[in-house]
């Protein structure tokens, strides 16, 4: 009786440490998800000229102010904008919420995003658009 | 000259199934790992030849790749089901077995897939933008669909949970620039695949698999297919998604048929997606992205020389696992898996830190804990694919 009395305890004891564990590891993992949700909002984009992005920037955060020089419409249904300031460079409007933006030839926009290197060529993958 | 280049191929060819098969022993590594590396590195200066080894990297990874869950209890996302279903710590006799099932399987999976390359041209591109504005819903029912299939509410609730969690990872990190984007992977599979299969081990015994009868095998077959060709068509879904569903629709719950099918969904899918590459130009595997990237724009004549290499590759990775069966089962019955445990740790921590730095480690380590939560809450691990669900599923219905 004693026995079996004792061996229910440690089980017992077992179980609630397992559950202790568990709700540890939960503890990390949203620790975790914090830490990384601070991290992501605190890059900085570095404000640049168009000309002077260059490969060695791919996966880069940057921003760019410049007019829109062309806007071609893809068989999928995407937007590229070319914007200049001088210098021109391919913004991809792949996102639904930027597809939505009434923007027109000629509207002057400042670009947040990552520069991405496709086919080649240089682009700057939008993250916020603020149309001026 | 021709002769010669069909020898380069050749050649290529068995160096990819060579490295698949080594990367099929490496607890927590995975083909994309390794063909990264061979992209990255430029190792092979060719495109087409680069092409053609990380198709048969990826094809006899395919293979390969039941080797760790098999010996180590450790899965990627489309072998971990296995653990979780089919099998883990096997006898010698069973490992062969479970190698021969993994061979059919993987087999019969390119079989059924080859016919759809004369209809792909034509078919895929209308059924695909037929279907492209209702993905993000069909995917959104999916990810419910297998939260709902959890055996009780307590696990239901466990499961939204696990898939709400990897979600934000995803959401958090998807474009941020926090580590190199195309690196950005390596830390999260790593760490929800493999190193929380290294944490908590799920090692059990279990009784020798039995062979699978004719009737039983085109039945299950025929469910692979199925399931492969949908996913195809539903960007975003992924092999694990795929299995779980087939497991749940075709009622498939015998040990030996869940090794069958997922076998052979993981090679149809990896066949299926060269094919809407070139027919839809989308990206549906890490080896079609891996295809893009080393070749541009892809045209549908190319395909037949891409799919000959997952044939020839796929030949190749199944005469070496028949072969090598009975030895493979014999060494690794006697070998104590911890040290290889311990090495497969080391490589993917080598990968993380090398590719992706201080950030890299923090994704690791909370994808580290988010497969290890789900292992300990005893739900489906396909519930961590929200990590890339969560943010498909946003992008296509906000």
């Amino acid at each position: 009786m004693l026995f079996v009395s004792i061996k229910s305890l440690m089980i017992l004891d077992s179980i609630e440490k397992s559950k202790q564990i568990t709700i540890l590891i939960f503890i990390l993992a949203v620790v975790g998800l914090i830490a990384i949700y601070f991290a992501v909002i605190n890059i900085k984009p570095m404000e640049l000229n168009i000309a002077s992005i260059e490969n060695s920037m791919v996966d880069r955060l940057v921003k760019i102010n410049g007019t829109i020089g062309n806007i071609r419409k893809s068989k999928t249904n995407n937007f590229y904008w070319t914007v200049s300031d001088g210098s021109n460079i391919t913004v991809p409007i792949l996102d639904n919420k930027f597809k939505k933006l009434s923007v027109k030839q000629g509207d002057s926009v400042g670009i947040i995003g990552l520069v991405t290197l496709y086919n080649g060529e240089l682009e700057v993958m939008p993250k916020e658009i603020y149309v001026e | 000259m021709w002769s010669d280049s069909i020898l380069d191929i050749l050649f290529f060819i068995i160096i990819g199934v060579a490295l698949g098969f080594a990367a099929g022993f490496i607890p927590g590594f995975s083909s994309e790992n390794l063909s990264l590396l061979i992209v990255t590195y430029g190792i092979i200066s060719t495109n087409y030849y680069l092409v053609v080894t990380v198709i048969a990297v990826e094809i006899s990874y395919s293979f390969f790749s039941f080797l760790s869950p098999m010996i180590f209890s450790i899965g990627n996302d489309a072998t971990s089901l296995a653990i979780d279903n089919a099998y883990s710590g096997l006898t010698e006799d069973s490992l062969k077995r479970g190698m021969e099932i993994v061979a059919s399987g993987g087999l019969v999976g390119i079989l059924i897939s080859l016919p759809l390359l004369f209809f792909a041209e034509d078919i895929y591109p209308l059924v695909y933008n037929a279907l492209r504005p209702l993905v993000g819903w069909i995917l959104l029912f999916l990810c419910a669909y297998m939260v709902w299939i959890e055996r009780d509410w307590k696990r239901k609730i466990f499961a939204t949970t696990i898939f709400c969690l990897s979600g934000l990872l995803g959401l958090f990190v998807k474009g941020s620039g926090l580590v190199p984007s195309e690196y950005l992977l390596v830390p999260i599979f790593i760490g929800l695949y493999g190193f929380s299969s290294l944490v908590s081990n799920r090692y059990r015994e279990s009784s020798p698999l039995q062979d699978i009868a004719l009737v039983r095998k085109v039945r299950v077959a025929a469910v692979a297919f199925i399931a492969s060709v949908f996913a195809s068509f539903v960007t975003g879904m992924k092999r694990g998604q795929t299995s779980a569903l087939a497991l749940r629709m075709g009622g498939i719950s015998k040990r030996e048929e869940v090794l069958f099918i997922l076998s052979a969904i993981s090679l149809s899918f990896a066949t299926l997606s060269i094919l809407v590459l070139s027919s839809v130009g989308k990206v549906r595997s890490t080896l079609a992205y891996d295809i893009q990237e080393i070749m541009g724009d892809i045209y549908f004549s190319q395909t037949a020389l891409f799919v000959g290499t997952v044939a020839i590759s796929a030949c190749i990775s199944v005469c070496t696992l028949i072969l090598l069966a009975k030895p493979i089962g014999r060494t690794f019955s006697k070998i104590d898996g911890k040290y290889l445990k311990v090495f497969g740790f080391c490589i993917g921590a080598l990968l993380i830190v090398s590719f992706t730095g201080f950030y890299g480690i923090i994704l690791a380590f909370t994808a580290t804990c988010l497969g290890t939560l789900s292992s300990r809450l005893r739900v489906r691990s396909t519930h961590l694919m929200g990590v890339l669900l969560l943010p498909s599923i946003v992008a296509m219905i906000l």
